[in-house]
C-alpha cells in the first residue's frame, strides 16, 4: 500500500515525464505540495469545501424550512437545543436559514468570479498586446469603472437593473471586472516583450493566438489569486446589498438581508444578527486564506525555481 | 545567382536614434555570414529587422530574391528562423517541450506533428525523453537545443543566430556550434550569425562583417581575420582584446 | 608568514523541500597579497565559495568550514556585527553587472561617500573630496559630473568603474571579484581589468577573482584554482595552465573556438562521473 504510493509519488515528481498527462499532473501536484505545506491555506481550503459540501446537501442538513417558520410557538428563541442558533421574528430556525444561505453565497460568488475574471481577463490581455489607441480606450473605460467605490456603483445599477438576486450578481460583477483587467494587463506588459513571445511571433503565429494561447495562460494564475482574495468582498456587497434589501428579497435565506432583518432586535436577540455575521465572516476568511495559499502556490516566479 | 538573403542600404530608427545606418550585405545560399561588434553596434537590430520586429526606415530585405514588404507573410517564417540569445528567455516557462515543439507546426497546419517532434528532437541530440519535460527542468545548453529544434522543425532554408551559445558555459557551447555546424552541413542551411566574439564567428563562418555604433566597419574574409590581415583599427582592437589580458610591464 | 586569507574545508549546502543540495564541497586554499583565481562553469561553486567568504550566503544555507580566517580572524566564529563591520571595510566585494548593485535611486558620488562614512567618521566635505579621489583613480575623467549621475545614466563600462571606486574607497585589503567583466563589451573589459591591476597592485591588496573564463582569469592572475561540482579539482600556478593534468582543466582550455585555429568539430568536454567523487 505505502509502496503504490510512493511510486505514484514518484511518478508524479518524475524529471522524465513520458506523457502530456504526466508532465502536467506532475506539475499539479508539485504547485499542491507548495499549496498544502501551508497550514493556514490548509484551513481556507477546508472552510470553502464545507461551504460547497453544505450548499450541496442543505436539504438533507438542514432540520427545519428556511422559509416557513412558526409564528406561534417559536419567536426569537435563543440558542438552545431544538434550535441550535435560535429562531428569528418569523419563527423560522436561524441554522437551516444559514444552511440554505450558503447556497446563495456560492451561486453570487461563483457567477461574479465566471462574469467578471473573463472579461478583465480578455480587457487586460487585449490591451497590453496591441498598445496603442485600443490600449488607451480599454483603460480609460476601466478606469471609469474603478473610480466609483465598488458598492456605490453596485447600488446605481441595482437601483437601474430592479431589486433582486440576479440583478445584485449582474451589478458586483459588472463593478469588478476592471481591476482584473489592471492585473491582466501589467502581467501583458511584462511578458509581451520577452523571446519567448518573439519567438511565437517568429513561428508565424497570429496576434490573436498568441493572446489566447500564450498570454493569458500566464495571467491566469496572478488572476485566481486576485479572484479568490475578492471572494470575501464579492460577498460582503452581496452582504450589503441585501442589507439595504436591494439583493435577494425576502424569504430568501440570504445572509446580508438576515443581518438586515436581525438588527430591529440586535440588543435583545443578539444572534439573529450575530450567526449570519459569523457565517459572512467564517466563509470570507476561509476565501482569504485560500487566496494567500494560491498566491505563494501559483506564483510563476516562486515556482521557475 | 541570387542570394538567399540580400540587404540593401538598411536604416533603421528608434525616435530619432539611428541604430543602422545604410547596411548592405548579401549572404550566398548555403554560405555562413557573421555580423561582429560590441554592445549598440546594431547587430541584433539587423536582425530584428529581418523578421520585422524592428522599425525600418529606408532599404530593402529581399530573401531568395523576393523583396519583403512591411508586415511578413506566413510564407516567410517557413523560409527563416531564428535562434535567440538566452535560452532561459526564449523558451515558454509554461509549456513542455512538446507544446513548444507543436506550436509552430499547429499555426503551419503540419498534419504529421507526431513524427516531426520526435524527428527535430534527435536531430538536436536530445531524444524523446526530454519531450514532456518543462523548460525549468532542463539545463541551459538543453534548453538552447529545443530552441534550435524549434527553429529547424518547420524547415527553414536561413537561420538567424543571435548569440547563440553568449549565455552558456564554454564546454557547452562547444557542443552547440558543433550542433549547428552539424544541421547547417545536413540541411544546406544559410546561417547568419551574430556574435561579440570574433573567435566564435571565425569558427562558424565564412565571411563577417565588423559593425559599430549602427555602421560597417569593414568586410572580411574569416581566413582574413585569422591571419590578422585587418584594415581598421577598430577591428585591430577587437582582435587585441579578444586575445586576453596583457598586464602592463 | 601568515596568509591573509585561510579556506580549510568549506562546505555551503542548501536544504531544500526534497533534499540538501551541496554548492560547496570541502573546498581549501590559502591566499596572500597576491591574485587568485576561481574558475569553473555554472554550478561549480564558484560564486558561493566568494559569498561564503564575504558572509553573502543565503540565510537558508548552512555553512561549515574546518577554518575561514581573515587575517587571523575566525569569520564563522564571530557575531554578525563584527561581521558586518569587516565587510566594505577590509573585505570586498564586486559583482557581475552594475546595474543590479548600485542602488538606482541615489547618486554615484553619494553612494560611495555613504559607504565611506559607514565606516569612518569624517565629515561631509572630506568624504566628498576622497570619493572625487576614487573616482579619478578608477579613471572617470571627470569625476566632478558623474558625482551626481544616478546609475541608469552611465554606460555599462563606467557603472562598474563607480562600482570598483565604492568597494575600494574604504581600502579593504582583501577583494573578491565575481565576474565583474562579464558583462561588459571586450574592449572594456581590458580597460577595467587595468584599473583593477593598478589598483590591487599599488595598494597591496589581495585579490580573488570568480570567472567562467580561465583564459582570461590565466592572463590576469597569479594563482589559478579550478572547481568542478563544488570542489577543487586542480590549483597550479597561472603561468603554468598549459601544462595543466587535470582532463576537466585541460578539456576547458580545448573546447573554446580560437582565432587562427580550424577545429571542426570542436573537442567536446566529456564529463567523467569521477571527477565529481
Amino acid at each position: 500500500m505505502s509502496e503504490a504510493a510512493l511510486t505514484r509519488r514518484e511518478w508524479l515528481l518524475s524529471e522524465r515525464p513520458d506523457s502530456r498527462l504526466q508532465a502536467r499532473l506532475g506539475r499539479a501536484y508539485q504547485s499542491w505540495l507548495r499549496f498544502s505545506a501551508n497550514r493556514l491555506a490548509l484551513a481556507g481550503l477546508l472552510i470553502i469545501l464545507l461551504l460547497v459540501f453544505v450548499a450541496a446537501f442543505a436539504d438533507l442538513l438542514s432540520p427545519y424550512s428556511p422559509i416557513v417558520g412558526d409564528l406561534r410557538g417559536s419567536r426569537l428563541m435563543p440558542p438552545g437545543p431544538g434550535h441550535w442558533l435560535g429562531t428569528d421574528d418569523q419563527g423560522r430556525d436561524i441554522l437551516s436559514r444559514i444552511i440554505h444561505g450558503s447556497r446563495i453565497t456560492l451561486y453570487v460568488v461563483l457567477l461574479v468570479a465566471i462574469i467578471a475574471a473573463p472579461i478583465g481577463l480578455a480587457v487586460g490581455a487585449v490591451a497590453g498586446y496591441a498598445g496603442g489607441l485600443l490600449d488607451v480606450v480599454l483603460m480609460r473605460i476601466t478606469d471609469i469603472f474603478l473610480a466609483f467605490p465598488k458598492l456605490i456603483l453596485a447600488l446605481a445599477f441595482v437601483a437601474a437593473l430592479g431589486p433582486g438576486i440576479e440583478n445584485a450578481v449582474l451589478a458586483i460583477a459588472i463593478t469588478s471586472w476592471p481591476p482584473y483587467a489592471r492585473i491582466a494587463r501589467a502581467e501583458t506588459l511584462t511578458v509581451r516583450s520577452s523571446d519567448y513571445i518573439a519567438a511565437v511571433a517568429l513561428m508565424g503565429a497570429s496576434p490573436s493566438r498568441i493572446v489566447l494561447r500564450h498570454i493569458m495562460p500566464l495571467c491566469i494564475s496572478s488572476l485566481i489569486v486576485r479572484v479568490t482574495l475578492d471572494m470575501a468582498g464579492i460577498i460582503l456587497t452581496a452582504a450589503g446589498l441585501g442589507f439595504l434589501g436591494l439583493g435577494a428579497q425576502p424569504p430568501l435565506p440570504e445572509w446580508g438581508a438576515m443581518i438586515a432583518s436581525g438588527r430591529r432586535f440586535i440588543l435583545d436577540q443578539w444572534w439573529v444578527a450575530a450567526a449570519p455575521g459569523a457565517a459572512i465572516l467564517i466563509v470570507s476568511l476561509g476565501f482569504n486564506l485560500l487566496g494567500d495559499g494560491l498566491r505563494d502556490a501559483l506564483d510563476p516566479r516562486g515556482s521557475e525555481r | 545567382m541570387t542570394p538567399a538573403l540580400g540587404i540593401m542600404g538598411l536604416t533603421v530608427a528608434y525616435d530619432r536614434h539611428k541604430a543602422l545606418d545604410r547596411i548592405s550585405l548579401e549572404v550566398e545560399q548555403g554560405q555562413s555570414f557573421g555580423l561582429v561588434g560590441e554592445s549598440g553596434s546594431g547587430k541584433s537590430t539587423l536582425l530584428k529587422a529581418i523578421t520585422g520586429l524592428a522599425p525600418v526606415e529606408a532599404g530593402t530585405i529581399s530573401v531568395d530574391g523576393s523583396k519583403l514588404g512591411r508586415s511578413r507573410e506566413k510564407a516567410f517564417y517557413r523560409k527563416v528562423q531564428m535562434v535567440f540569445q538566452d535560452p532561459y528567455g526564449s523558451l515558454h516557462p509554461r509549456q513542455t517541450v512538446d507544446r513548444l515543439l507543436l506550436e509552430p507546426l499547429a499555426v503551419h497546419g503540419f498534419a504529421d506533428s507526431e513524427a516531426r517532434i520526435n524527428r527535430a528532437l534527435d536531430e538536436v541530440g536530445l531524444g524523446s525523453g526530454f519531450r514532456f519535460r518543462y523548460p525549468h527542468q532542463l539545463s541551459g545548453g538543453q534548453r538552447q537545443r529545443v530552441a534550435i529544434a524549434r527553429a529547424l522543425i518547420l524547415e527553414p532554408s536561413i537561420l538567424l543566430l543571435d548569440e547563440p551559445t553568449s549565455a552558456l558555459d564554454a564546454s557547452v557551447q562547444a557542443e552547440v556550434l558543433n550542433l549547428l555546424e552539424q544541421v547547417r552541413r545536413d540541411r544546406g542551411l544559410t546561417f547568419l550569425m551574430v556574435s561579440h566574439d570574433l573567435a566564435i564567428i571565425t569558427h562558424m563562418c565564412e565571411r563577417l562583417m565588423v559593425m559599430q555604433n549602427g555602421e560597417e566597419v569593414e568586410r572580411l574574409d574569416a581566413s582574413d581575420l585569422a591571419a590578422r590581415r585587418v584594415s581598421r583599427d577598430y577591428t585591430r582592437n577587437l582582435l587585441v582584446a579578444s586575445a586576453g589580458f596583457v598586464r602592463a610591464p | 608568514m601568515k596568509p591573509l586569507l585561510l579556506v580549510d574545508d568549506l562546505w555551503v549546502s542548501f536544504p531544500t523541500r526534497t533534499e540538501t543540495v551541496e554548492a560547496v564541497r570541502g573546498v581549501s586554499f590559502t591566499l596572500g597579497r597576491e591574485r587568485l583565481g576561481i574558475v569553473g562553469e555554472s554550478g561549480s561553486g564558484k560564486s558561493q565559495t566568494g559569498r561564503a567568504i564575504m558572509g553573502l550566503t543565503p540565510a537558508n544555507a548552512h555553512i561549515r568550514a574546518g577554518r575561514l580566517q581573515f587575517d587571523g580572524i575566525e569569520l564563522l566564529g564571530i557575531p554578525a556585527r563584527q561581521r558586518r563591520r569587516l565587510r566594505g571595510k577590509r573585505l570586498s566585494m564586486i559583482l557581475q553587472d552594475p546595474k543590479y548593485s548600485l542602488n538606482p535611486v541615489m547618486s554615484i558620488g553619494r553612494q560611495i561617500a555613504e559607504t565611506l562614512r559607514s565606516h569612518e567618521t569624517i565629515g561631509n566635505a572630506e568624504s566628498r573630496e576622497r570619493t572625487l579621489e576614487m573616482l579619478e583613480a578608477v579613471q572617470i575623467r571627470n569625476p566632478h559630473r558623474v558625482y551626481d549621475l544616478y546609475p541608469h545614466e552611465v554606460s555599462g563600462g563606467m557603472g562598474q568603474r563607480a562600482m570598483i571606486a565604492m568597494m575600494l574607497v574604504a581600502g579593504p585589503e582583501l577583494l573578491i571579484a565575481d565576474e565583474p567583466t562579464s558583462a561588459l563589451d571586450v574592449t572594456v573589459q581590458l580597460d577595467i581589468l587595468r584599473i583593477l591591476d593598478r589598483l590591487v597592485g599599488e595598494r597591496g591588496m589581495g585579490l580573488i577573482f570568480i570567472s567562467h573564463d580561465l583564459r582570461l582569469v590565466a592572463s590576469f592572475c597569479d594563482r589559478v584554482v579550478v572547481m568542478y561540482a563544488g570542489k577543487v579539482v586542480e590549483q597550479l600556478p597561472a603561468a603554468a595552465l598549459a601544462r595543466a593534468e587535470h582532463p576537466y582543466t585541460r578539456g576547458l582550455l580545448d573546447c573554446m573556438p580560437k582565432i587562427g585555429e580550424q577545429r571542426h568539430p570542436l573537442p567536446v568536454l566529456e564529463r567523467q562521473p569521477e571527477w565529481a567523487l
